[in-house]
């Protein structure tokens, strides 16, 4: 991955080309050079003349910053919220208190810029400030330093920033640059600019180093004049082994923004200002979902019909055997299963209302046969028999259940036997109801017996086909 | 240069988003499609299974009770004069009784004669009274009542049951178009070796009707 920085100086384009191993590689530009697409990102610049930094302190906790960060942007500038992009960065913490670093520009100024970017054919996907790629020099030459005057001098322009904590404090633009230092027609006005963005800024009796960057090869005795002239504000001017690069400070700022991508980055280009490169990845992002989705709807939706068809199938099956077992007339049923299930329930519902009294008694014929086979009987004489249904089914009574009653005289000499058979009638499960009073009287050789019958089953009748 | 067009129409002020949303719609139509055929289906089983459960549930029994009403409902309904009030009981006392009357001493017996003439004149038959008829959609009830006591053999026992219990009993089978006969009452008393005092036979007379 390839990152580069554009930094617009007049005519003169500075580009630095950072890889994320920050090995950096800067060049000036060529129109003639089709490089441009080999990069992964392009970042500019704003000018600090289009940027204000404004600061405020709140007290308030994460959730709520969150929710209050827009009424703070509202709040903040003058400018009709519609005019202006506004970037709100949390430069501090301190106890509950958050500082909250606004950065405002102009969406004019966005445009004016981006058209120039696109006058050399250059379509960045980051649009951050310059006192941002001021700072990311600055900490990237000297780590350990957290604060200093930031001065990079720029054909036309001037660009101060004043870095406390690491942070652009303040940062200020002045329209005279190194064309008119060179010439010596402005040099007073430069420093007395300068002067009073010192005064301004910073704290009475406060020293901090300073930084000069830009192309100053031909105008090294500005060093000078800064120390001599600002002697209550500097304390010594910052040299770095990576002087080299000095020229090049802002495109390598600039890079470093993306590169850090930490929470002081600043990024312009969002909503109606996203890069074209941003918005064609977004596109073929959201084609790609919207094509996946579609595809997984439909593999959702085939595979759910398939097995949907496979249930029908069965269902069809059962509800055919469902027909064959009713004896159903398909053509008098509905075309619709839902109504057609309906209608052969109904049918069930009517044939099971239906009141038909099936004979569960025992039958007489039955009773005698067991009386006949049974060893219980072997030695015993029957001389009187009745058989009686008490209770059977009727219209009116429909759940009534069937009570058959059957006395009997028995003739039996011996006692024993007597004995025996009336032990063994308790155990006679299959045709004696045993839940049903059982009644024994003796009268001499005769033996006066009577008992209820046992219910056959519906399995037990044999009108079946 | 198209593309570009489209994407700033799609996502400016937080419209990716709204992308990102809009691209589920195709997954939650399709399930939600989906979700309701199941539904649908489902719902279908549920009923089909309730259905078929309540079929096999009472399929015996209906189809019992389809075929007993089948069977019982072309009946002659003069079935119980036809074919119960005209048998003739007591056969084997009657022959042996023939057979004494033929031998000198025994032919001029009062006694035998009485008894023959009661055992082949009409004293010796069921006859019934119909009671209490009550009527349902597709049957007439009543009860045949006895109403006199005869004597019977072994035999005229088994031959009765085989008419009114519609069963084969030894070499006695049941009539064809018989009614529907449940027998309520009956009380066989031992008189001697042979023979049975007969009475308080009733019958419950079941005679269907097709809608």
């Amino acid at each position: 991955m390839k990152i580069l920085g554009v930094h617009l100086d007049g005519t003169k384009i500075y580009l630095a080309v950072l890889n994320r191993k920050r090995k950096i590689q800067c060049f000036k530009y060529n129109k003639e050079d089709s490089f441009i697409k080999k990069y992964s990102y392009i970042v500019s610049g704003l000018s600090s003349k289009n940027i204000l930094i404004k600061k405020k302190v709140v007290e308030l906790n994460r959730k709520d910053l969150k929710k209050s960060l827009p009424f703070q942007e509202a709040s903040i500038s003058s400018f009709d919220k519609k005019d202006v992009i506004i970037n709100t960065i949390i430069s501090n913490r301190w106890g509950k208190n958050i500082e909250l670093s606004f950065y405002i520009t102009t969406k004019k100024s966005l445009e004016e810029h981006l058209k120039k970017m696109e006058d050399i054919k250059i379509d960045p996907d980051i649009v951050t400030s310059i006192s941002q790629a001021q700072m990311r020099f600055f900490n990237f030459c000297f780590p350990h330093n957290n604060e200093a005057f930031l001065i990079h001098i720029d054909y036309l322009f001037t660009h101060l920033t004043l870095i406390e904590n690491s942070f652009p404090k303040s940062t200020y633009c002045i329209k005279i640059g190194k064309k008119d230092l060179e010439e010596n027609s402005k040099n007073l006005e430069f420093f007395n600019e300068v002067s009073k963005f010192f005064y301004s800024s910073i704290e009475k009796g406060k020293k901090i180093p300073l930084m000069i960057t830009g192309d100053i090869t031909k105008i090294e005795w500005i060093e000078e004049m800064f120390l001599s002239k600002n002697r209550n504000f500097i304390s010594r001017i910052l040299s770095s082994e990576k002087k080299e690069f000095f020229p090049f400070a802002i495109s390598i700022g600039l890079a470093l923004e993306f590169l850090e991508k930490d929470n002081l980055s600043i990024q312009f280009r969002k909503e109606e200002y996203t890069s074209r490169r941003s918005l064609k990845n977004y596109l073929c992002f959201s084609l790609i979902f919207l094509l996946s989705s579609l595809i997984f709807s439909f593999i959702i939706f085939f595979k759910g019909e398939n097995i949907l068809k496979i249930r029908k199938n069965i269902l069809r099956k059962n509800f055919f055997l469902l027909k064959k077992m009713e004896n159903v007339d398909s053509q008098k049923l509905s075309k619709k299963m839902k109504i057609s299930l309906k209608e052969i329930e109904e049918k069930i519902t009517k044939e099971e209302k239906f009141f038909l009294p099936l004979p569960l008694a025992p039958k007489v014929s039955l009773f005698l046969n067991w009386m006949h086979k049974n060893p219980l009987f072997k030695d015993v004489e029957i001389v009187f028999f009745d058989y009686q249904i008490i209770d059977f089914p009727k219209n009116k009574e429909r759940n009534k259940k069937y009570r058959v009653k059957v006395s009997l005289k028995l003739k039996i000499k011996d006692k024993i036997i007597a004995k025996k058979f009336y032990e063994d009638l308790f155990l006679e499960k299959n045709i004696i109801d045993q839940n049903e009073k059982i009644s024994w009287q003796e009268e001499e050789e005769l033996y006066k017996i009577s008992f209820f019958l046992k219910m056959l089953q519906i399995k037990d009748l044999y009108y079946v086909d | 240069m198209w593309i570009e067009s489209i994407g700033k129409k799609l996502f400016i002020k937080k419209n990716f988003y709204f992308f990102l949303l809009f691209s589920f719609i195709p997954i939650l139509t399709s399930t939600l499609i989906l979700g309701i055929k199941i539904k649908k289906i489902k719902s279908l089983e549920k009923q089909f299974e309730r259905v078929y459960d309540k079929a096999t549930k009472s399929y015996f029994s209906r189809k019992i009770k389809k075929n007993f009403f089948k069977k019982y409902q072309k009946f002659d309904p003069y079935f119980v004069t036809n074919n119960i009030e005209s048998l003739i009981f007591m056969n084997d006392n009657k022959n042996k009784i023939k057979i004494i009357l033929t031998h000198p001493a025994f032919a001029s017996s009062k006694k035998l004669k009485k008894r023959r003439s009661f055992l082949e004149g009409g004293q010796n038959k069921l006859f019934f009274k119909e009671n209490k008829t009550s009527s349902c959609l597709n049957f007439k009830e009543s009860i045949e009542q006895q109403q006199n006591e005869i004597e019977v053999e072994r035999d005229d026992i088994k031959r009765i049951l085989a008419i009114l219990e519609d069963v084969s009993i030894s070499e006695y089978n049941p009539i064809d178009r018989s009614p529907f006969f449940q027998i309520q009452r009956i009380t066989i008393t031992k008189k001697n070796k042979n023979s049975f005092i007969l009475n308080n036979l009733s019958l419950i007379k079941r005679e269907f009707y097709e809608n």
